[in-house]
C-alpha cells in the first residue's frame, strides 16, 4: 500500500498507512438527488452519473475497511492556521447557507480524537499554526458532510475533518500550496505514528465557474438545464483529469496555478495538494470513477490506491 | 414610511471584548452612538446586508420564522459561542423578494430551522439592536458587481419606501481584510499593513469631507483607490448603501464614529 513519508511504528505495533485517497467533490445537489433520510428536502433524482461514481467509491471503501476517513474541506475556511475536528462526537443539523433549499441535513459523526490531536502536534512540530476544534456545539460545514455522506452514508467509520486555511487566497498559490504540502506531510506522520489505516478525502470540485441563477427554480434537478459552464472550462478539466490519470503529478503541479486562475478551480483551496503530498505524490495514475457538471461546475470523482 | 437611517458597520467577535483593546472600545462606542440615532429616529425595522452571507444563484432574503440558536464561530470556536434570536419580519422579506424579482433580480426567501446566520450579523445586531426591533437580512450576491448591486439596492429601496414602518438600512462589511495569520494577543491587535492604514485614513477623510461632486463618484473612487489592497468584497457595501438613497448617489458627507482593528482587518462604524 501507499508509503507515508515517515512510516514510524505506532504504539499498537504496526505502522499507519494511507490506504487510498479520493477526490470527492461536494455539491449538495448530489445528496439532495439521493433523498437520504438525513436530508429534509425531497427530489426526483438527478446527477446520476456522479452518484454512480460515488457508488463505486462506497464499495471500494467497504473493501478497504479503513480505521478512519480524513477530509479537507474548503467550506470550513480558517484565518489562523489549520483547524482539526477534535471532539469525540459532533451532531446537529447542517443547513447550507447558499443552497438551503437543497441541503438541510441531520448529521452525526464520531471523531478520531487521538489522530486529530496527533495531526495538531505534528503541525506544531513542523512550525505550522494549528488548533484542535473541541467545541461540541460546532456546526460542521456542508463540504465535509457532503463528501463524507457520498463516500460512507452509514457514517460507521470515524472521521477527522481539517479546515482549509485561507493562505492560497490570502497570499498566493505558491505560498498556499506549500502550506498544504507541509500540512500533508504532517498528516502522514500523524497517521504513521497512530497506526491508523486511513482514507484521505479532498473535498473539491475542479473547475468552479457556475451559473448565477437557478436554471429551473421549480425543479433544481432538471437535467435538461445542466451543462458545463463553458467549453474552455471543460477542456481544462479534461486536461487535469488526464494528467491525474497518467500519474503525471509533476506536470499537474506545474499547471495548477494557471488552472486555478483560468477555471476558478476549487482545488486552489488546497485539499488535493494536501492529499497527494500526504500520500507521497503517488507515481501511479488515479482511477476516474466519473465526471459531471453541477450548476456548471466540473466535478471529477477519482481514486488513488495502489494498483 | 421611509428609510430613516443608513449605517455602515463592521462586526467581528472581537467586539464582544471591548475591555481588551482601545480600538474595539471605540468601535463599540460608535455602535452605541448609532443605536441612539436609531432610537431618536424611532426605527421600527432594520434591514441588514452582510458581506459574510453570500448568495450565488440569485438573491436571498431571510424570512426565518424561528431564527434562533447558538452560533459557534468557525475560527474562534474555543472562545466564541453566540446565542441568538432574531425577530424576523417575514412579510418584509417576502415583499423585498417580490420587489427584487420585479426588477429582474430573482431569488428566494429562506425560512429554515438551524439556518446559519453569519458572525458579523449576529454581533452587529447585538450591538445595534438590544430592543429586538424586527429585522430582515439580505445576502451579498457574489455575482452582482458594484453597478448591479446599486441597481438591486435601488429596487429594494422602493419597496422599503412604500412600507409604513420607519426603516434603518445597515451594511455590514470590513474595509481592509489583511487579517493576522498567526495567533496574537488581542490586547495588541492593530490594523495590519502600512498601505491599509493609509487607505483607512484616506477613506475616512474622503467620506467625511467630500463635496457634492466628489460624493457623486465616491463609491467608484474608493473602489478604484483600493485596487491592489485586500478589501472586503471590493467595497461593494458602498454601492449597496448608495443604491438605497433616493438619488442613487451619496448626498452628504458621512459621520464616521470610529475605525479600528479587527484581528488585523480594519473596521468602521459610520452613519450616512
Amino acid at each position: 500500500m501507499t508509503q507515508t513519508p515517515s512510516a514510524e511504528v505506532a504504539p499498537a505495533g504496526r505502522p499507519g498507512e494511507i490506504v487510498a485517497g479520493f477526490l470527492a467533490p461536494h455539491p449538495p445537489h448530489l445528496v439532495y438527488a439521493e433523498n437520504p433520510l438525513q436530508n429534509e428536502p425531497r427530489s426526483r433524482g438527478g446527477w446520476e452519473v456522479l452518484r454512480w461514481a460515488y457508488e463505486n467509491c462506497r464499495r471500494r471503501i467497504k473493501e478497504l475497511s479503513p480505521d478512519v476517513i480524513l477530509v479537507h474541506s474548503p467550506h470550513w475556511q480558517t484565518v489562523v492556521g489549520h483547524h482539526v475536528l477534535a471532539t469525540p462526537r459532533l451532531e446537529g443539523r447542517s443547513v447550507d447557507p447558499i443552497f438551503p433549499h437543497l441541503f438541510r441535513y441531520d448529521y452525526g459523526m464520531d471523531i478520531d480524537v487521538e489522530l486529530a490531536g496527533a495531526i495538531v502536534e505534528e503541525c506544531h512540530a513542523a512550525g505550522l499554526e494549528s488548533r484542535p476544534m473541541r467545541n461540541p456545539k460546532f456546526r460542521v460545514d456542508y463540504g465535509t458532510i457532503v463528501s463524507l455522506h457520498l463516500l460512507n452514508p452509514g457514517w460507521d467509520i470515524p472521521v477527522v475533518g481539517i479546515s482549509a486555511n485561507n493562505s492560497p487566497y490570502f497570499y498566493d498559490d505558491k505560498v498556499g500550496q506549500e502550506e498544504m504540502t507541509r500540512l500533508g506531510h504532517a498528516t502522514a506522520r500523524a497517521i504513521a505514528k497512530t497506526g491508523r489505516r486511513a482514507v484521505l478525502v479532498a473535498s473539491n470540485s475542479l473547475s468552479h465557474l457556475h451559473f448565477s441563477e437557478e436554471p429551473n427554480p421549480a425543479l433544481p434537478e432538471d437535467m435538461s438545464r445542466e451543462h458545463v459552464f463553458s467549453h474552455a472550462q471543460y477542456e481544462w478539466d479534461v486536461r487535469v483529469i488526464n494528467l491525474l490519470r497518467e500519474g503525471n503529478l509533476e506536470e499537474f503541479f506545474r499547471i495548477l496555478p494557471e488552472f486555478c486562475l483560468e477555471a476558478f478551480a476549487e482545488i486552489k483551496a488546497g485539499g488535493l495538494t494536501w492529499m497527494l503530498e500526504a500520500m507521497g505524490r503517488p507515481s501511479y495514475g488515479a482511477k476516474l470513477h466519473g465526471y459531471g457538471n453541477v450548476i456548471g461546475t466540473g466535478n471529477a470523482v477519482m481514486e488513488w490506491s495502489q494498483p | 414610511m421611509t428609510i430613516v437611517a443608513r449605517a455602515l458597520v463592521s462586526a467581528e467577535s472581537q467586539l464582544l471584548r471591548p475591555d481588551l483593546n482601545s480600538g474595539y472600545r471605540k468601535l463599540v462606542d460608535g455602535y452605541s452612538a448609532i443605536q441612539q440615532e436609531f432610537a431618536k429616529a424611532d426605527v421600527e425595522r432594520i434591514v441588514y446586508w452582510s458581506t459574510r452571507w453570500l448568495s450565488v444563484l440569485g438573491q436571498t432574503f431571510q424570512a426565518g420564522s424561528d431564527l434562533s440558536g447558538t452560533h459557534v464561530d468557525e475560527n474562534w470556536h474555543d472562545s466564541v459561542e453566540l446565542p441568538f434570536k432574531f425577530n424576523v419580519d417575514q412579510k418584509l422579506a417576502r415583499d423585498l423578494l417580490d420587489g427584487a424579482a420585479a426588477a429582474g433580480f430573482p431569488g428566494q426567501c429562506v425560512d429554515y430551522l438551524a439556518f446559519p446566520v453569519d458572525t458579523p450579523t449576529i454581533v452587529a445586531d447585538r450591538l445595534l439592536n438590544p430592543g429586538k426591533i424586527p429585522v430582515t437580512m439580505i445576502a451579498c450576491n457574489v455575482y452582482c458587481d458594484g453597478p448591479k448591486t446599486r441597481d438591486l439596492a435601488s429596487a429594494l429601496s422602493k419597496v422599503l419606501e412604500a412600507r409604513r414602518e420607519r426603516i434603518a438600512v445597515v451594511g455590514i462589511s470590513l474595509l481592509t481584510t489583511s487579517f493576522h495569520t498567526v495567533t496574537i494577543d488581542l490586547r495588541e491587535d492593530y490594523i495590519r499593513g502600512e498601505k491599509e492604514n493609509e487607505f483607512v485614513a484616506d477613506f475616512v477623510r474622503r467620506v467625511t469631507t467630500a463635496n457634492s461632486g466628489q460624493l457623486a463618484t465616491l463609491s467608484q473612487d474608493m473602489a478604484d483607490h483600493a485596487r491592489g489592497l485586500r478589501i472586503d468584497m471590493g467595497l461593494k457595501v458602498m454601492s449597496w448603501l448608495e443604491g438605497t438613497l433616493p438619488s442613487g448617489r451619496f448626498e452628504r458627507p458621512w459621520k464616521v464614529q470610529a475605525t479600528g482593528p479587527l484581528y488585523g482587518a480594519s473596521g468602521i462604524v459610520a452613519l450616512l
